[in-house]
């Protein structure tokens, strides 16, 4: 409490917009009076990042924009070509079925990947010794490196007799089941296997969030008369909502997105059933059949985009009176 | 209503440390129970037994007739005030004053009477539509009372709820929690590490140390009747004086000679401490409050024998008083309840000459009409019927 | 916050004394560690024991625990005679390299951004931002059609390791986390290197930077996990397989070989990424950045 006194006592009368001394009235702005002032250091820290973001993030984002009405092949000047290459993606029968797809994974994804690690973080929270070793199992998949997830897997799904999977489950008499070769069954084993690679993420995730709940609240509910499900009804989910609500939309962005499960697990089938958005536009632009359609990459990579930016503004919106503190 | 009662309890934790070592203390119904001491001296984690919050190792806590030892906080019937308030941040005020009646089940209009009369009392009836973080810490300290007096309970238990509020604030709100929880007549236990806070608001006061309860007694007698040294200490401020002195006796009257000062004790004091005579001849710890100093220029008919020469370091005026600090070629002692506070910065000495301890430094606190000032000589006068000895190797009170 | 050793607070010392909380607990608990250790665990034992088990019991009996002795020599067939040992020092090139690119940009703009603070740090900072909520696909294709025809200079990086650390240094993500780092360093500090007589260098390499480890920590784990991790922009700039790292490789590796052999060539991918995971732990799982980035 003395502390915040202190604070504000020091806070000075004008806030100070530049990092360190600056309490005099500025002198006239000359090139010289610039460099003496700090400015040439300050730019020439930053210039790495600024070659960094303007070549490589910036600029590609802006052509992006540009390649979309354009076509473009990497021999001639590219034509501008207005909207023709959205239409051509709306027009393409693969589109509904990888919007489809996509969201399909989306919606699976989450069922399983949202829910299910908050119960393991509510347990891991309220393990007393050895909480280290929860956490560590929990998130030993995230650092394997997808392409050995997935390849590794694909294994686990085989249909021959190398297929884990279905030897574990004859023991039980189940089975045999077609995995990926199957059109129902394709995408909800993408699902199973990318919930298995980022869970534990989650996980950790929630479970910082749940640590980090001020346990005064929980004794002030407990003096109250709260049993333990009031407890976590009251106190523990409204605390962690922010998480929740970050993780929900940090999820959906992701999953939107998902490029590598379907690329190396089943390359799009069996018949496209796990093609997703994301595959589709590695397609248009780099792939065997479709392959150089950079307008049409771009284009779809636009509607992409800004799809998941409306839905974020949206959600934001939507979200922001909810917010915990 | 009820009274607490603590029978030799004790907290251990798992690595041996001793939070709480046998606690006796019983606190009537109705009564403002103080627990006061330095942080570390067990008094938070005592009131958070009494919450059952902390599980106690051993011995037999009740409230009312019951034994509690193994009841979970929501069947004890007691309401807590935290040091941080606690309140829910995602409930209004309303909610939050509204909640463990909600669970308890209490009929909706008897909680609706409940939570106003609370509002109406504590004069946060405007606020009750907000939530936490729209209010200033005083009115968020009076939400937390509000959370406890709704729930009508048996006892309040208050850890440090005011040291969060400016100084200002503390001392305003200080009287209206007490004459709030005089009105209410119900037991309270109220943790503090302010010893003036103690002092006023306590009925009676309990004061720990390391663990273990010194002294409870009302605040005048933990005044006047210190059990030991570090009681001494804590009460009062400035701390009391403690030195080394030699107790002689001549002719039927006892006196205290240290450094170059020597002074004849009452002897009314002298009856009152039959087991001073123990001491005669030998070292003993002597006590004298700062306040029980005067300018000797001030006071008429004080005996030279009561009077000390001394030359004065340094003045302090505080407006209704002046403090006075001169030295005293004898060996002082840093009060313990101060070292406790204070850690080993107590005993720092600034700008001693090198070599060994400097001299005694002491303090009086004398009326604001003295004409002392600093580097002169000065008489100062001291009642010698409110001096305190203590033993020199127990640090308890001579007494009997 | 709860103290370590000490549950969440949810269930307090008392609730724990119930036999039926504790032992209901308990119970979950020990469920739930079975199953991450099966469902954690599992996949990647079975992974380094059919590393070294011959091709032939893997494909019969995946489930069966060398019925015929191990068959070490997967282990240097992949590193050898399927070049896995290039294919890994190309992954630790790589990797190296994209640490060193992304310390650098981010140290040096969350300098400059967080301490030096010039005039057009706010516009910098509003694009970082922008940039995190574009989703990367967008960068995608006009990133590689850049790559391969670079504009100005007129050359192209295919091939080049500098394809790669270029693109990865420019991580709004981690400039950020370092300006947000900078950001809780008391100015007090650099107030006193300033009158001490410290110039913006000085202040940057002898002062911020030595109190940053904590952050650098973070930001290196991940640089180099990512980095270990990525697939699809490897993929398309390195065509030349010698270039390829491993992870690259894998699909291709997996044509070539035997199964055994094939999966030898997984584990090794993983080592890296495992072993560095169990010895810095704590930069793992304390600094899962979200975290702060909630509370702040």
């Amino acid at each position: 409490m003395t502390l915040t006194t202190v604070d504000q006592a020091r806070e000075p009368a004008l806030p100070s917009k530049r990092g360190l001394s600056r309490s005099y009235a500025r002198p006239r702005r000359t090139p010289l009076n610039w460099v003496r002032g700090g400015g040439l250091a300050a730019f020439l820290f930053l210039l790495p990042l600024l070659f960094v973001f303007g070549a490589f993030s910036w600029y590609p984002i802006v052509r992006t924009a540009i390649m979309a009405f354009q076509h473009t092949n990497l021999v001639e000047a590219p034509t501008w070509v207005g909207f023709q290459n959205f239409a051509a993606v709306w027009h393409d029968p693969l589109f509904p079925v990888a919007v489809r797809n996509t969201a399909y994974f989306a919606f699976l994804a989450l069922i399983f990947g949202y829910p299910i690690p908050l119960v393991a973080a509510v347990l891991m929270s309220e393990v007393r010794k050895r909480r280290g070793l929860y956490s560590v199992l929990a998130f030993l998949p995230v650092v394997i490196p997808p392409v050995v997830g997935v390849l590794l897997w694909k294994t686990f799904y085989d249909a021959s007799s190398l297929g884990v999977f279905n030897t574990i489950l004859h023991w039980v008499g189940l089975g045999p089941y077609p995995w990926l070769q199957s059109q129902q069954w394709a995408m909800p084993s993408l699902v199973l296997y990318s919930t298995w690679a980022n869970a534990g993420a989650t996980i950790i995730i929630y479970l910082a969030a749940l640590i980090g709940v001020n346990p005064e609240l929980y004794e002030a509910a407990s003096v109250d008369g709260a049993g333990l499900l009031r407890k976590v009804w009251h106190i523990t989910l409204p605390q962690i909502r922010g998480v929740l609500l970050v993780t929900l939309i940090l999820q959906i962005i992701g999953t939107a997105q998902v490029f590598l499960e379907p690329y190396l697990f089943t390359d799009g089938g069996p018949v496209h059933s796990t093609l997703t958005v994301m595959l589709l536009i590695y397609n248009y632009a780099f792939g065997n059949s479709l392959g150089g359609n950079y307008g049409m990459a771009t284009a779809l990579s636009l509607m992409l985009a800004g799809f998941l930016v409306v839905f974020s503004l949206v959600y934001l919106r939507a979200t922001r009176s909810w917010s915990t503190r | 209503m009820a009274e607490i009662e603590f029978n030799e309890v004790s907290k251990v934790y798992d690595g041996g440390t001793r939070a709480v070592s046998d606690l006796d203390l019983k606190i009537e119904d109705g009564e403002m129970m103080v627990l006061v001491g330095p942080s570390g001296c067990g008094k938070t984690t005592a009131l958070r037994m009494a919450a059952g919050l902390e599980k106690i190792t051993s011995g037999e806590l009740r409230i009312g007739d019951r034994i509690v030892n193994h009841v979970t906080p929501k069947e004890r019937n007691i309401a807590m005030v935290f040091q941080n308030y606690a309140l829910y941040p995602h409930m209004t005020v309303e909610q939050n004053l509204a909640f463990s009646l909600k669970l308890h089940r209490l009929p909706k209009d008897e909680i609706k009477r409940r939570v106003r009369s609370a509002a109406r009392t504590l004069e946060i009836e405007e606020l009750l539509k907000r939530k936490p973080r729209a209010l200033s810490g005083g009115q968020r300290q009076r939400v937390a009372m509000g959370r406890a007096i709704v729930r009508e309970p048996d006892a309040f238990l208050m850890d440090e709820p005011l040291s969060n509020l400016d100084a200002k604030l503390r001392v305003q709100m200080r009287s209206e929690l007490h004459q709030l929880q005089r009105r209410l007549s119900t037991t309270a236990i109220y943790v503090t590490h302010d010893q003036v806070e103690a002092m006023t608001m306590g009925d009676r006061v309990s004061v720990m140390n390391a663990g273990r309860l010194l002294q409870v007694d009302t605040p005048q007698v933990l005044y006047d009747r210190p059990a030991d040294e570090f009681v001494a200490g804590f009460i009062g401020s400035p701390a009391i004086n403690l030195v080394e002195a030699q107790l002689e006796q001549a002719n039927g009257h006892y006196s205290v000679a240290f450094g170059e000062f020597r002074l004849t004790v009452d002897d009314n004091l002298v009856r009152n401490r039959p087991g001073l005579e123990d001491y005669v001849g030998r070292t003993i710890i002597l006590g004298i409050r700062p306040e029980d100093f005067e300018d000797a220029s001030l006071e008429t008919g004080v005996p030279d024998d009561r009077q000390m020469d001394v030359e004065v370091e340094l003045t302090e005026p505080l407006g209704a008083d002046v403090l006075l600090y001169f030295g005293a070629t004898a060996t002082s002692l840093v009060p313990s309840a101060v070292a406790a506070d204070v850690g080993e910065d107590a005993s720092v000495n600034l700008g001693a000459n090198g070599d060994g301890p400097g001299p005694a430094r002491m303090c009086a606190r004398v009326s604001p009409r003295t004409r002392i000032a600093i580097g002169r000589a000065a008489k100062l006068a001291v009642d010698t019927s409110r001096l305190y000895f203590f033993d020199p190797r127990t640090r308890e009170a001579v007494e009997r | 916050m709860s103290k370590p050793g000490t549950g969440s607070g949810l269930i307090s010392e008392l609730d724990w004394e119930k036999p039926r909380i504790r032992w209901g607990t308990r119970t979950l608990q020990a469920l739930l560690l079975v199953g991450l250790v099966v469902i954690g665990l599992g996949p990647i034992l079975w992974l380094a024991k059919s590393a070294i088990t011959p091709t032939l019991d893997t494909i019969t009996h995946p489930m069966a625990l060398f019925p015929h002795g191990a068959a070490w020599s997967n282990l240097s067939q992949a590193w050898n005679d399927v070049h896995v040992g290039r294919y890994f020092w190309n992954t630790v090139v790589i990797a190296f390299g994209s640490w060193a690119a992304q310390i650098i940009v981010a140290t040096t703009g969350g300098f400059a951004l967080s301490v030096l603070r010039p005039r057009y740090a706010p516009i910098i900072k509003g694009l970082l931002l922008a940039t995190l909520f574009v989703p990367v696909i967008v960068l995608l294709v006009p990133l590689y059609i850049e790559v391969v025809h670079l504009p100005i200079v007129h050359k192209s990086l295919i091939d080049s390791y500098w394809a790669l650390w270029l693109p990865y240094s420019a991580s709004a993500f981690n400039v950020i986390l370092v300006t947000r780092f900078f950001d809780n360093l008391p100015r007090e500090i650099f107030e006193a290197a300033e009158i001490d007589g410290a110039g913006p260098l000085q202040l940057f390499w002898r002062i911020v930077l030595p109190m940053s480890k904590p952050i650098l920590g973070v930001v290196s784990v991940f640089a180099i996990l990512a980095s270990w991790k990525d697939f699809l922009w490897p993929s398309l700039v390195l065509s030349n397989p010698n270039r390829q790292p491993l992870g690259v490789r894998l699909p291709a590796i997996q044509l070539q070989t035997s199964v055994g052999v094939f999966l030898a060539a997984m584990f090794i991918a993983c080592l890296v990424p495992i072993a560095g995971f169990l010895i810095f732990q704590r930069s793992f799982l304390g600094g899962t950045g979200l975290g702060g980035a909630i509370k702040g």
